[in-house]
């Protein structure tokens, strides 16, 4: 699942377009869209919104720890150190008040400027501009990160910002917004399509035949809960140094045991077997 | 993750993070500047970067990031339990640099470090300084590269050398540097000395394929011991870890032979093994990272806090590895854990 957080409806309204996404109707304390693969909250602007608002959408969706967070919006920047439009994958995000710093794993290869993110809880203007360490300043992504790292891999949270202007606020109207976010988050799709090419998924490593048989064997020798136990992890164990385990199985198939010291015995012998390569 | 292609990751050392105490040091800029593309980043201090949460250790250590750090504390360590001192007293070992450039399936830094990161203390003086004061008192046996391959790296960090020099003028040091690199030409301009033991883990072709990833094969490793031993320095190979692995006995038998073949008549100083053994701690750290690996799925056994494979498999295997090395080496110069 990719989750992705905006803080105004202007900033979202393209992405909820281009993957179609329908509003949440039980979602009551934020506005929610979403469609089989992705979601994506507006929280309003600020970082306490943004915290609160990404543990919402996470704990309430159920998340998965591979999942993917997306911060995406507009940002103020150094007319020295940006351009209008540029856009910005964060490698660094500093909390402009408790002065911590935050850094997203950048494992992967991408075709956007990286570079440091300070985030505050006022709207920064060009008389501020002497406090300001980073490259671009917003008001959500440090805040927003330290609350999703708690849930997800630092490889999996991306905090992607388009600058819109140069610390004048008042220049920045939702039609700008709207036109930046269009003209720019088609690079932003197509790295997320590549992105979500790689699933760090792992297979399970026994399949039903072979459950269904070490079932029918515990049953068949009797086996505590301790030894039923033990038999699994053995099993799994073997399987994974041999790549199969069902020809040694299937040789205890028929063993039936009346009593638990008879299948006690057979299972000391199957649990040598186990053991070796 | 395999599917992965191949474009959409990063590059090793793609990005170096930087304490900034770490860059009144000039190695750092020696070190940033052998990596010109790659992006640098300043931080307050490693742990930022190296001890957050939730970190993937297994797809860091495909791509790992560089993290320039000064250490504060912690230069000298008591030697392990589960490392031979070689019947040296006083021993002891350093950690200079977390983490190292290999991947080995079995290694226990996986364990240990929250990170694959590698993280070079750039301030070795403040440690070589701490070794000294400790040399007024009592001579010292130094391991310098356990937490890492201090040679993979040599054309990195320049620490080998600083070692050997240091080496050089206290002749209480006695100092073990291991490696599983073909990089002896790194320090190949140094004069050998008697109190440096450069130690060569070996393994079968086929383990290092399997379960060694980014190391070089034996034949590379055999050849660096070979120069290491005619420019007159003290070798000693390391079997170990032995894995419990299909075969081990053709492919721990075929790598014995390869070896004394390569060496020939050169004098091995010492050869120490061991079967595969690690803290219960990292194991179960391990186990959740690699739960397909073929080496961890076996039911280990654990005593005072140490697993290792059970008692009738370590000692087949160990007989085994003593018989084979026997024939090249005199029992008194084998070492068995």
């Amino acid at each position: 699942m990719v989750y992705f957080l905006t803080a105004l409806y202007y900033e979202a309204k393209e992405i909820i377009k281009h993957y179609k996404m329908k509003k949440v109707i039980e979602a009551k304390k934020f506005q929610i869209f979403k469609n089989d693969k992705y979601y994506l909250i507006i929280t309003g602007t600020g970082g306490i919104k943004a915290a609160v608002g990404a543990t919402y959408l996470l704990s309430n969706f159920g998340y998965n720890e591979n999942d993917i967070f997306i911060n995406i919006g507009i940002c103020g920047a150094n007319k020295e150190k940006a351009h209008i439009g540029e856009i910005f994958l964060c490698n660094k995000l500093i909390n402009k008040y408790t002065k911590k710093s935050y850094y997203p794993d950048m494992l992967f290869s991408h075709s956007f400027r990286e570079g440091s993110l300070e985030s505050f809880l006022e709207i920064v203007d060009k008389d501020m501009i002497k406090n300001v360490k980073a490259d671009i300043v917003d008001q959500e992504g440090a805040f927003l990160y330290e609350a999703v790292s708690i849930f997800l891999k630092p490889e999996n949270i991306y905090i992607i910002k388009i600058v819109s202007d140069f610390l004048e606020a008042d220049s920045v109207t939702p039609v700008l917004i709207e036109n930046l976010m269009a003209s720019n988050l088609p690079k932003v799709y197509e790295w997320i399509d590549k992105r979500l090419n790689i699933e760090d998924y792992k297979n399970d490593i026994m399949n039903k035949e072979e459950n269904d048989m070490i079932n029918i064997l515990c049953k068949n020798m009797k086996l505590s809960s301790a030894m039923e136990y033990e038999f699994k992890k053995l099993s799994k164990q073997y399987k994974i140094r041999n790549g199969q385990i069902l020809d040694l199985l299937i040789k205890y198939k028929d063993v039936k045991c009346n009593i638990k010291a008879e299948g006690k015995k057979v299972y000391g012998e199957l649990k040598q077997k186990l053991m070796e390569l | 993750m395999e599917s992965l292609s191949k474009n959409l990751w990063n590059y090793k050392f793609s990005h170096i993070y930087v304490e900034k105490d770490a860059l009144n040091y000039d190695i750092s800029h020696d070190i940033i500047s052998r990596f010109k593309k790659s992006i640098l980043i300043e931080i307050e201090h490693y742990k930022d970067v190296f001890c957050r949460k939730n970190q993937n250790f297994i797809l860091q250590k495909k791509i790992p990031k560089l993290i320039l750090a000064v250490k504060k504390d912690n230069f000298i360590y008591p030697g392990s339990k589960m490392c031979d001192d070689f019947g040296n007293d006083n021993f002891y070992y350093t950690s200079l640099v977390m983490n190292c450039i290999y991947d080995c399936e079995y290694c226990y830094l996986q364990g240990m470090y929250p990170s694959g990161n590698i993280v070079i203390f750039v301030n070795i003086e403040d440690t070589i300084e701490k070794v000294k004061q400790i040399l007024k008192n009592k001579s010292i046996y130094l391991c310098v590269s356990y937490d890492t391959d201090l040679m993979a790296i040599e054309n990195i960090t320049g620490f080998l050398h600083k070692w050997i020099e240091t080496a050089n003028k206290y002749k209480n040091l006695k100092i073990e540097i291991r490696t599983k690199s073909a990089d002896f030409e790194y320090i190949k301009d140094i004069q050998s000395l008697d109190n440096v033991i450069l130690a060569w883990t070996l393994s079968p072709d086929k383990i290092i394929k399997e379960f060694e990833k980014n190391t070089p094969s034996l034949n590379k490793r055999l050849k660096s011991i070979c120069d290491a031993i005619d420019k007159g320095w003290k070798v000693r190979i390391c079997f170990d870890p032995i894995l419990y692995v299909k075969d081990w006995e053709v492919l721990y038998k075929q790598c014995i032979e390869k070896t004394f073949e390569i060496i020939g008549k050169r004098k091995v100083y010492q050869v120490s093994s061991g079967v595969f053994r690690i803290s219960k701690d990292y194991l179960k750290i391990m186990n959740k990272l690699r739960e397909d690996s073929k080496i961890l799925a076996y039911p280990f056994q654990c005593n005072n806090g140490v697993c290792s494979y059970n008692t009738k498999h370590i000692n087949k295997m160990m007989n085994f590895i003593k018989n084979e090395v026997k024939k090249y080496v005199p029992l008194k110069d084998i070492y068995l854990q």
